[in-house]
């Protein structure tokens, strides 16, 4: 691991769990398209204007804040220069283990969605679909992963997926009806989960687990 | 980050005859859990009348956190305090509705304020029509 790099890391993660520093890293690379390695001159600021976008959206608390962006500024103007190299579009995986990466896995999707510039309104439906994606995952699969990509064709959006090889839903029309009930939500995590996206869906088996497949637009 | 410790619990602060509970970030399941269990503890040892559980920091709230809040609405009602679910973020309350979700059987206030005001009103003008539970 190369060092500009690595020191953003750790300064991030000083204010933010681990998966959530290397997301923000590693989306604020993608929007800005800026090599941290390859600082050149000029580019030190477009990826520190993405970086307190996270900063700000991540911690809460106003000192540990303005302690990260000072220690952000004062890396990223010290340093190098030469060129930028491209970046390929975001997408993100969240392994999906334990209860806690749930947390994790809708604050990433609410990150990507403020960065792509989603209403706050937007931002919280998609983190709640994450939220309700990811609970299924830990409570009937025990792992899984999430990945959340950016979508920049015709439309613009988010297009999250949701997989695991557990046992797959035995009665999808059942689930997905008003009379189901879960043994820990209202029984309306997938239907609720539909609800809030444009786009909704959902493979299932006992051979290969499930995949649910949701997407939401900007417009 | 502190917070995501193992043994982090959210605090529950008494004032006169209430309970506040001041939700002022992303919930886990764990702590969803234990403050249900909390809230359980404390309502029995202690002698109040209301409870009321501030949501104006949470993130988000799925199917799950909305019923473990309900839950601990209705537990707290069947202990004989009544439950005022406060500072519901506008855009979170759309997103609930959205889904299909409510907080049937607990009441709720625009803010802090306006939820000790709802508690320290006579008992029959805040429950509502009778008890839903």
């Amino acid at each position: 691991m190369n060092d500009t790099r690595q020191q953003i890391l750790e300064i991030l993660s000083g204010s933010m769990s681990d998966i959530l520093a290397r997301s923000v890293l590693s989306l604020s690379i993608s929007w800005s398209k800026v090599d941290p390695n390859n600082l050149r001159h000029g580019d030190d600021k477009r990826l520190l204007v993405e970086l307190e976008k996270g900063i700000r959206l991540y911690v809460r608390d106003d000192a540990l804040q303005r302690t990260c962006m000072e220690q952000m500024q004062s890396l990223l103007t010290i340093n190098g220069h030469t060129r930028p190299s491209p970046v390929a579009e975001p997408q993100i995986r969240v392994p999906v283990l334990t209860e806690s990466d749930i947390v994790d896995a809708r604050g990433i999707g609410r990150l990507v969605c403020n960065k792509l510039g989603f209403s706050g309104a937007m931002q919280i439906k998609v983190a709640t679909a994450i939220s309700e994606l990811a609970r299924n995952i830990v409570q009937y699969a025990g792992k899984g992963e999430i990945i959340i990509t950016t979508l920049d064709g015709n439309r613009r959006g988010i297009e999250v997926v949701a997989r695991d090889e557990g046992p797959g839903i035995a009665d999808i029309d059942l689930v997905m009806s008003d009379r189901y009930n879960s043994r820990t939500g209202m029984g309306i995590g997938l239907k609720g989960t539909r609800n809030l996206m444009d786009e909704f869906d959902l493979k299932s088996n006992p051979d290969n687990g499930t995949e649910i497949r949701v997407r939401k637009y900007m417009d | 980050m502190a917070e995501r410790s193992d043994t982090f619990r959210i605090p529950i602060i008494k004032l006169h005859d209430k309970l506040i509970v001041s939700i002022q970030m992303a919930l886990s399941d764990r702590l969803v859990m234990q403050l249900k269990d909390d809230i359980t503890t404390r309502i029995e040892r202690v002698n109040i009348t209301g409870l009321i559980i501030d949501v104006s920091g949470i993130d988000v709230m799925d199917s799950y956190i909305s019923r473990a809040l309900r839950d601990m609405g209705l537990i707290a009602r069947l202990m004989g305090v009544r439950t005022v679910i406060s500072g519901l973020d506008p855009m979170i309350a759309m997103t609930l509705v959205e889904m299909g979700l409510d907080l049937k059987g607990v009441s709720s206030a625009l803010n802090l304020e306006t939820a000790i005001e709802l508690l320290d009103r006579k008992p029959a003008k805040t429950r509502g029509k009778g008890g839903t539970v």
